[in-house]
């Protein structure tokens, strides 16, 4: 009978959590109006009915895959609770959860008491008290089963039955179920409900802002709505660790530094979850990011937040694609501002060893100045298929990094140089470690260049062992026009130069050059025109499946050994993670600075 | 069967009755227990269906079984080469180690694995040296191909091994400035023993390994610095090649002896060391049988001695021993990285022996902290959830075997995993460490606490 009523529970709180809208009958006060002013976390859901109808729920509850998932053993206890909730309820848990959550539900949590609530708007006044009779009977018979007897204690305030069932409170006004673990919480909330004035958190001047910033319902649907005060969560010490600054991160501040110096920053922050056909669209918003404008992170927005990614470069095959402003060398000359001693002295160690590596050249200066502030990552799946060519065991995406030279002519030849000094030392401590060696070409090929490196194969290497994952690359710099690629395979670096040659033509064409220019369909729907993409990462779900796929053997012997399975039993678990990859179409993640910052996710499965 | 005096346990033991076929009688019939005896000593337990099979076999055929060297391979040895060429591709000897646990645990002739894992601590050879995963996988291939086979092949090709010359520092041995180290394991550590040879002979027998170079990872003869000049070797002259002094000192007499020594204190005792005498029947048997080692191998473990009070318990059981004597009793599938590092906090990380001695083995396993480590590793095994007990939950494995309560758990313990009687004082933490109301729900606590008792580090 536990077991019973904690399923029963537990699966109302989900749904209730993951449903509702985001407002009631103008006549009757809505959840913020009722909320206390000190609210530091709201999360608000649609109407239950937008959930059962989402067509992207749909489209995963008709996928075999998902099907056979959920008849398999691994969902055995969820059906198995989700029969017991359906008995209790005398109803399919979907129809239950309508009429539970009709209206929507509310999450909040509040600072001052510190209290926890769940405001559910029920379909009508006896549908809510029914609800209520209900959960208060399942735990009566509960307790009937248990040593310490009764635990439900019935209580009154201001004429309103109340419950505390397990340090939970639970009441119900009008058409809205409250339960909260806090009973001076559910006080409030009712004097506020009575009272039927705007005095609660909808008063507060920044949530009823972010409120009026809510885009008007397009195609989209919002599903939840979320806002916080971070300035009270940091005074809370919620999630320290994420308003701690990282500054002894290089990679983390580059990546992210003014991102998190913005989530560090701002006073509160909204977000929103909106699904439309096959998209799932997560979009965050912080409107007060006085980041935007500090000095130390110019690296990141650029001068006055002007700073723009470059317009992605889309391959064939392509795994995926980040492009992004970031001003490498401003953040090495700024250093000392963002990091801390320990980092500061590895990287005065690096800047020296760079110097020395890059011809005596000033790294940070003359090497990371010369290129344009927008860089671009892009991986992609490589063809094995040669049979001429050793098939390395593990099988690695090439990948390149590509960016924009300030002083081309000045910088090419000097690329190139150290590209082949590079490889030259990569000969040389290979060989002392018995690792193969790389052969060296220019070519020339249309208005670009390439430097390829390629390993040479040891004729002498047994045949029965593992080809080394050396084999995955041929170290490539292609250089065209204004562009330096630092590609992992020649191929790779073809194709990029193909692209962005072809990018070049057709923004001649338009009137406009390739780089720094938004690109199309990369804007965040309803975002204002002043804002600009700071960050753009694409990645394509099917190419991330083949590359996995093209490493299954590989991954059935972890799976071996980190779980001691049979060969069937790992790759039948290694095809189901196989084939849950394969459902993603694609993942969009943006950053767009305006007014604010804007981070945007937008997820597509595939049908 | 003779009297047993714990401080000359083996001195006045004869000879001719040690190393008897034992038979069963009526008194002490072929059983169970017997079986469970042999498969501590010769594999890494058993499950009790193993067991069972075993107790209603006969030994000869149970040791038939376990000497098996089939030429086909197995669909288990097909899957395990497969698993191999996947770990080898990180070149990770860490992962090795985990491959091998994995086919220790698997194998369907776990004497095979058993004598591989005596061999690779007789050569010992140490990954953080060598660093590539292939060749140390070579060298165990060495060693599994002839494990249950020749001694003098495998001496011989373990001669050139590039794990071992690389380990030994002899990538590099010129005529000029011979490499004695790999001359003086060769007879000190691997066929002779300490005392049996002069510093002469190590001078000697270097120079007949002149030479013996590993050139990209393959072992290479460079002629032109071999020392071609005729040399004396253990009283013997007109030795030139490295092949010639390996057999001159195989024919030594103390060969035999050493390693009849070292299966002696695998398979039967930790300590004492046997008198010379207790030993010359094995050694007289390897060279009849021309240094093959399936002859000696079954007259051991099919002994009078080895399943005389005398060798019950005498040894502590290794970390490899102890944790897969778990796994294969509960039948426990696990996550096998965490075992291998857990393994390595033991001291017996599979790759890594602690140097070219190999490990001390014996009362050198247990210390405060290893026995604080095998409780935890136990209790980090059954609490692991990628654990699972013949492929399902704990309660239910134990239900499958008929275990219903504290009492028959325990005599499902000493049945399976234990070498002795559990004493009282051990039978009576097991019965607190369940709850008092005598329910199987602290079940993981009772097996922890049973990892840790005294009789559960002794094989």
């Amino acid at each position: 009978m536990r077991i019973y009523v904690s399923c029963i529970a537990l699966t109302l709180a989900c749904w209730l959590v993951l449903t509702s809208r985001s407002s009631c009958d103008a006549q009757t006060p809505s959840a913020a109006d009722c909320l206390p002013a000190t609210t530091m976390l709201y999360l608000e859901a649609a109407e239950a009915q937008s959930f059962v109808d989402l067509p992207l729920g749909r489209q995963l509850l008709a996928n075999p895959l998902f099907q056979e998932l959920w008849r398999g053993p691994e969902a055995m206890k969820l059906r198995g609770g989700i029969t017991l909730a359906e008995i209790a309820l005398g109803e399919r848990v979907p129809a239950a959860l309508v009429k539970v959550a009709n209206h929507g539900a509310v999450l909040a949590v509040d600072s001052k008491t510190r209290g926890v609530v769940l405001l559910a708007h029920t379909q009508d006044k006896a549908t809510c008290g029914q609800l209520l009779g209900k959960l208060v009977q399942l735990a009566r018979t509960r307790d009937k089963n248990q040593p310490e007897g009764n635990s439900v204690k019935e209580t009154n305030y201001r004429g309103q039955a109340a419950y505390e069932v397990n340090q939970v409170v639970m009441t119900s006004f009008d058409d809205w179920l409250l339960a909260t673990n806090n009973s001076e919480l559910a006080k409030t909330i009712v004097d506020n409900y009575r009272a039927s004035a705007a005095q609660g958190l909808s008063a507060v001047p920044a949530f009823a802002a972010s409120r009026d910033q809510l885009r008007a319902d397009g195609p989209s649907k919002r599903l939840l709505w979320a806002w916080a005060d971070l300035a009270e969560l940091k005074s809370q010490g919620v999630a320290s660790d994420l308003f701690k600054r990282p500054d002894e991160n290089f990679v983390a501040e580059l990546v992210l530094g003014g991102l998190l110096a913005t989530v560090r920053e701002a006073a509160t922050v909204s977000a929103e979850l909106t699904s439309q056909a096959d998209h799932l669209r997560l979009s965050a918003t912080m409107r007060d990011a006085a980041s935007l404008k500090q000095p130390e992170y110019e690296f990141f927005f650029g001068k006055e937040a002007q700073g723009t990614a470059p317009v992605p470069v889309e391959l064939d095959g392509g795994l995926f694609t980040l492009a992004a402003y970031r001003d490498v060398a401003d953040l090495w000359r700024r250093a000392g501002d963002l990091f801390g001693q320990q980092t500061n002295d590895q990287l005065a160690v690096a800047d020296a060893t760079l110097t020395t590596l890059f011809s005596g050249k000033d790294f940070g200066e003359e090497i990371l100045g010369a290129i344009e502030p927008g860089v671009q990552i892009v991986a992609a799946a490589q063809d094995f298929s040669d049979q001429s060519a050793p098939t390395p065991s593990i099988k690695l995406p090439a990948f390149a990094l590509i960016t924009k030279l300030r002083e081309p002519d000045q910088m090419q030849p000097q690329l190139r140089r150290i590209f082949m000094s590079l490889v030259g030392f990569l000969n040389i401590t290979g060989a002392m470690n018995q690792q193969p060696q790389l052969d060296v070409e220019t070519l020339r090929e249309g208005n670009g260049t390439y430097v390829l490196a390629t390993y040479v194969p040891d004729k002498d290497r047994p045949a029965d062992w593992a080809v080394p994952i050396q084999f995955n690359f041929s170290p490539t710099l292609a250089i065209v026009d204004e562009y330096a690629v630092l590609a992992s395979t020649g191929t790779i670096a073809r194709k990029i130069v193909h692209n962005l040659q072809a990018g070049a033509a057709s923004a001649d064409a338009a009137g406009a050059g390739p780089a720094g220019a938004v690109p199309s369909g990369a804007v965040p729907s309803g975002s204002a025109q002043a804002s600009r993409l700071n960050t753009v990462l694409r990645l394509q779900g099917a190419p991330i499946a083949e590359a996995l796929t093209s490493n299954r053997e590989q991954m059935i012997s972890q799976n071996m050994l980190e779980k001691g399975h049979t060969q069937e039993e790992a790759a039948r678990e290694i095809d189901t993670l196989l084939r849950l990859a394969g459902l993603a179409h694609s993942l969009e993640v943006t950053l767009s600075v305006g007014p604010g910052v804007q981070l945007d996710a937008d997820l597509r499965l595939n049908p | 069967m003779p009297s047993m005096d714990r401080n000359n346990l083996f001195e006045s033991l004869d000879p001719d009755w040690a190393w008897s076929a034992w038979q069963p009688s009526e008194d002490e019939p072929w059983n169970r227990q017997r079986a469970a005896h042999l498969y501590r000593r010769a594999a890494f337990g058993a499950t009790s269906a193993q067991l069972e099979q075993a107790s209603k076999s006969t030994l000869s055929v149970t040791l038939d079984s376990l000497l098996a060297t089939s030429a086909n391979e197995s669909t288990f040895d097909a899957a395990s080469k497969q698993l191999a060429t996947s770990v080898l591709a990180t070149n990770d000897p860490r992962s090795l180690g985990v491959w091998w646990l994995h086919a220790m645990l698997g194998s369907s002739r776990p004497l095979l694995e058993k004598m591989t894992l005596f061999w690779h601590g007789h050569f010992a050879t140490g990954a953080e040296k060598v660093k590539d995963a292939q060749l140390m996988y070579d060298q165990n291939r060495l060693l599994r191909t002839h494990a249950l086979g020749s001694v003098a092949q495998l001496v011989h090709g373990i001669a050139k091994d590039p794990a071992m010359l690389v380990y030994l520092d002899s990538a590099v041995n010129r005529k000029a400035h011979p490499n004695e180290n790999f001359a003086r394991e060769l007879m000190e550590l691997f066929c002779l023993g300490e005392g049996n040879y002069s510093e002469k002979d190590v001078q000697e027998l270097a120079r007949c390994f002149t030479g013996w170079e590993v050139r990209r990872n393959q072992f290479r003869f460079n002629s032109f610095q071999h020392d071609s000049g005729s040399k004396q070797l253990l009283g013997a002259g007109d030795i030139e090649s490295g092949e010639q002094a390996i057999d001159r000192v195989l024919a030594d007499p103390h060969a035999p002896r050493f390693i009849a020594g070292k299966l002696f204190r695998f398979f039967i005792a930790d300590e004492p060391a046997p008198p010379a005498r207790l030993l010359e029947p094995l050694a007289e048997q390897l060279i009849a049988d021309n240094w093959m080692l399936t002859g000696v191998l079954r007259r051991i473990l099919g002994s009078q001695l080895m399943f005389s009070p005398i060798a019950r318990g005498r040894k502590i059981r290794s970390p490899i021993e102890w944790s897969l004597n778990w796994l294969n009793a509960c039948e426990i599938s696990t996550n096998l990285k965490k075992l291998a590092e857990s393994l390595n906090d033991l001291g017996q990380a599979v790759f890594y022996p602690p140097n070219v001695k190999g490990w001390d083995g014996g009362r050198a396993w247990i210390t405060s902290s290893t026995l604080v480590g095998r409780t935890n590793l136990i209790g980090q095994i059954v609490r692991d959830e990628s654990t699972r007990w013949a492929g399902g939950d704990m309660a239910a494995f134990f239900r499958g075997q008929k275990v219903d309560s504290v009492e028959e758990l325990v005599a499902w313990l000493e049945r399976n995993l234990f070498a002795l009687e559990l004493s009282h004082a051990t039978r009576e933490r097991l019965h607190h460490s369940l709850d008092a109301a005598g329910g199987m729900e602290r079940l993981a606590d009772c097996l922890v606490l049973a990892g840790s008792s005294p009789e559960m580090q002794l094989s």
